[in-house]
């Protein structure tokens, strides 16, 4: 709990309409690590980035990041403060091409190096710039989401399940970009799949109907069996991706 | 064929001035997903800020110089900007995301602006003076055409490609794309939209405006409800080409334009409003994004 | 508390307004000379049609959550097809009022029929395209049947006497205030039945309701066409009360004229749009009163022509009520009271 904590959310209470989503969220992630949020389906987890990014706002509760409170910001404001955002669905702008996508995302004084650097991390996009993001392949979009979140100087990156709707081999190619920048900035990941989780994860929090139940490290996870089956359903979520949980 | 060449004329210039109306209306839609029903009061606006510029300068029955009518343009386009501009930040942006309750107010300032010019300027029609080559005819292929007709179109086909040269390689162009598709992520990317709504709704007057200048040298005279008139063909040009498709409205104020003069001419007088709703109609049923729009 | 003490009310304010025909009290700003005078109950039954209107726009747009513009429409056609009937055709005033509803009824099926495959936007704009078309074909005056702009004035041979003459005003105002009354139970009693709690659900949320293996599609040109039909009977009467048909009545102009009434009074309680409706009417012809009075008059030109204008006037509070009381009337009292309740419902848990 140091007070340089990149991200730190205290009682947050979200309603989505008359439903109460998230009874009192609190955790913190750490900088330079990646931080893993996992949970059923359903327990809040797309609704605590959305929440922390202020496009859900929060009804009750502290939000801070980067050391400010940012609880009931414009969304536009706290992700220039320095957030990358990769959404579930990838939300690529279909009519848009790729090389649109990415200059859009570019926010002012970003530094030209960052899009040489996407480039060279993402050959595949460099060479379909022109290509309208709508007729890119699941994977190819997922692609473009994450590069879209670095090609600024982003102090965090929040990523909603990317392995989602991607086939096995693609899900492993997602790894290794996130593995390539993983050290390089702060991450929070929410992943239902549990063998990427841990292979990118350091420390781990868990979600059940909008509560933190468990805060530690990812490796601690991984190793217990019955903590997974008890807010997981673990080996569900491994074996429908075609991969076992080992 | 010369009457054929007529008719055509006529009905693309109207479609002309249509499409001035429909562009702004479109682009409002596709990006905030608000129905504007004060863009009939920037266009009636407009036309009355060009009368009012124009009739000071130019003695009563006389032609406008073109000068005169050139400053009479630059005041309707800023007329509809301007009020455009207002509607947005006052009444619009306290009402974010109350897309009903928006287009409530919307139609409530129409209601009060278009009163407000029958107040200053009564409900009688007044004459709409026009700068002399606009107003003589030439000859095309044996038809007898006035050249306002004619400048109506080339401004609309001006205006059309300058918007989507802007759509295409501008920040703000992209911007509008963009949020047209997913207003939440450009917001997540760090974007402020509401800068872009602003920015769309007085490009939306501004047009309107223009559009106002010109319906009043089409129509030859204004009066206060020229353009709650229009907007409702306007309406039905979005729909028909696309909410938030420029292309598509320019397509589709073509064929309404065109269908209202020839059923006018070659059916019966008052055809031609009607087969412009039948046209609604067919195309709601068979293709309901309209003609280029977007699947929503 | 106030729950046991409400019910009263409308039974106090019913009374009320049976009795005003023998009334000749005098109230000196508000109206004109005595209450009774055929004038000012011509004012109130007048409000008491738009009431009717209003409930039916209601059942549509605050009820199933349909933003129609094309109200209108059926409006006028219950101001239109009788005095066609009565008028072009000698027939006799059941024979036209049984015409007018069969036509109507004929009407609003093939609209809704073909409006309702689309929603929202689309839906607001192909109803407003077709009222559109039907003021045209009025305005046009098709071989001779609408009177075009003049309209047509109401033969009063085949019509019962207690209904004619300025004389009979008091009639024609019990007449419509029944009507009212009629509507309003009706109204109640659709909206408490298990179709009316399909048509809220459908407003809340049209998935839902399909997932429950119910077609949306088929409750909403139910209430189109009952909303639809009850529209022309306020124009019937409208056209008894005015005498004659113009094509003021169809233009869309009334539509937005419906939709202030619902904003004004409010779609959280049933009597809100009534209220909304008598508000507007009485405003509407007031404003051009006050404004030639003296204190208005007396304004500097800027202020006073404006206020001088009814139209203007109604869009500035149409714009007022939007930005700050969205639920009108009605609305801001129950919210207000719900709001209290609920409070406590909070605490308690």
């Amino acid at each position: 709990m140091s007070s340089d904590a990149v991200l730190r959310m205290e009682g947050v209470h979200t309603y989505i309409g008359e439903s109460h989503i998230l009874q009192g969220m609190s955790f913190t992630v750490a900088p330079g690590r990646v931080t893993v949020l996992l949970g059923r389906n359903g327990a809040g987890k797309t609704t605590t980035l959305r929440s922390i990014l202020g496009l859900t706002p929060a009804a009750r509760g502290r939000i801070d990041l980067f050391g400010a409170e940012v609880t009931r910001e414009q969304p536009y404001r706290i992700v220039r403060r320095g957030v990358g955002y990769v959404p579930e669905d990838r939300d690529v702008f279909g009519g848009l091409t790729v090389a649109e996508n990415l200059r859009l995302a570019q926010r002012p004084g970003a530094d030209p190096a960052r899009m040489a650097m996407v480039h060279t991390l993402f050959p595949d996009l460099k060479a379909r710039g022109n290509q309208r993001a709508g007729s890119l392949s699941g994977g190819q979009q997922q692609m473009v989401a994450i590069a879209r979140a670095l090609v600024n100087e982003n102090r965090l990156m929040m990523i909603d399940e990317p392995s989602k709707g991607l086939a096995p081999v693609v899900v492993a190619q997602v790894t290794e970009a996130l593995r390539a920048i993983k050290g390089t900035t702060t991450i929070l990941l929410v992943e239902q799949n549990l063998a990427m989780a841990a292979a990118l994860g350091d420390d781990a929090v868990i979600i059940d109907d909008g509560r933190t139940v468990f805060t530690g490290v990812m490796a601690e996870v991984a190793a217990d069996g019955a903590l997974q089956a008890r807010y997981l359903g673990a080996g569900r979520r491994g074996e429908e991706q075609g991969q076992s949980n080992e | 064929m010369s009457t054929l060449i007529f008719i055509t004329l006529t009905g693309l210039a109207l479609a002309a001035m249509y499409f001035l109306l429909a562009s702004g209306l479109s682009l409002i839609f596709g990006l905030m997903d608000v129905l504007n029903f004060a863009h009939g009061a920037f266009f009636t606006w407009g036309a009355y800020a060009a009368w009012w510029v124009i009739s000071m300068k130019t003695p009563v029955g006389g032609n406008a110089s073109t000068g005169v009518f050139l400053f009479a343009i630059v005041a309707a386009v800023v007329a509809g900007a301007a009020l455009a501009t207002g509607t947005e930040v006052v009444l619009l942006r306290p009402l974010y995301r109350r897309t009903i309750s928006q287009v409530l107010v919307t139609l409530g300032a129409g209601l009060a602006l278009t009163e407000l010019t029958a107040v200053i300027w009564k409900h009688d029609a007044k004459l709409f003076p026009q700068p002399r080559w606009m107003a003589t005819t030439l000859t095309i292929a044996g038809a007898r055409v006035p050249a306002n007709r004619l400048v109506l179109i080339a401004v609309a086909v001006l205006v059309l490609a300058v918007m989507l040269l802007f759509l295409r390689y501008t920040r703000y162009g992209l911007i509008v794309r963009a949020g047209a598709e997913n207003r939440e992520m450009v917001q997540a990317l760090g974007i402020d939209v509401n800068r872009a709504f602003t920015l769309v709704f007085a490009l939306g007057g501004a047009l309107a405006g223009l559009g106002g200048v010109f319906g009043g040298a089409y129509f030859k005279s204004i009066d206060p409800n020229i353009g709650t008139v229009n907007l409702i063909f306007a309406f039905i040009v979005v729909v028909i080409g696309g909410l938030g498709s420029i292309g598509g409205s320019a397509l589709a104020a073509a064929i309404i334009g065109l269908s209202q003069q020839y059923a006018n001419y070659y059916a019966a007088a008052w055809l031609g409003d009607f087969v412009v709703v039948i046209l609604l109609a067919v195309v709601l049923l068979v293709r309901p994004r309209g003609l280029l729009g977007a699947q929503r | 508390m106030t729950r046991r003490v409400r019910p009263f009310w409308p039974v106090i304010i019913l009374a009320v307004l049976l009795v005003v025909p023998k009334v000749g009290v005098h109230l000196p700003v508000l109206f004109d000379g005595p209450l009774n005078r055929a004038g000012n109950l011509q004012l109130l039954a007048v409000g008491f049609a738009f009431g009717i209107a209003a409930l039916s726009y209601n059942l549509l747009f605050g009820y199933t959550g349909i933003l129609s513009f094309g109200h209108a429409l059926f409006f006028g056609a219950g101001v239109y097809l009788p005095v066609i009937a009565l008028r072009h055709w000698q027939w006799s005033l059941g024979p036209a009022l049984l015409f007018t509803l069969v036509v109507t009824l004929a009407l609003a099926v093939a609209v809704g029929a073909l409006a309702l495959r689309t929603q929202g936007v689309y839906f607001a704009m192909v109803t407003l395209a077709f009222a559109q078309a039907g003021a045209v074909v009025v305005g046009k005056n098709p071989g001779q049947l609408t009177g075009g702009e003049e309209g047509l004035s109401l033969p009063t041979k085949n019509l019962p006497t207690w209904m004619v003459g300025v004389i009979h005003t008091g009639n024609l105002y019990w007449l419509t205030l029944a009507a009212l009354i009629v509507v309003y139970l009706l109204t109640l009693r659709m909206i408490t039945s298990p179709t009316g709690h399909i048509w809220e659900g459908i407003r809340e949320n049209e998935r839902r309701i399909e997932m429950v293996g119910l077609r949306p599609y088929t409750y909403k040109l139910v209430v189109f066409v009952i909303s639809a039909v009850i529209a022309a009977v306020a124009g019937v009467l409208y056209l008894f009360l005015s005498s004659g048909a113009t094509p003021a009545s169809v233009r869309s102009d009334f539509t937005v004229a419906l939709l202030l009434m619902v904003i004004i009074g409010g779609s959280g309680a049933l009597w809100g749009p009534v209220a909304g409706a008598l508000l507007y009417h009485y405003l509407n012809v007031r404003l051009t009163t006050w404004a030639a009075s003296g204190t208005v008059s007396a304004l500097p030109g800027v202020l006073s022509r404006p206020l001088a204008d009814p139209l203007f006037i109604l869009g500035i509070i149409f714009v007022l009520l939007v930005l700050f009381f969205p639920r009108g009337i009605a609305g801001t009292f129950v919210t207000q009271r719900l709001r209290a309740s609920r409070r406590v419902e909070n605490r308690a848990r």
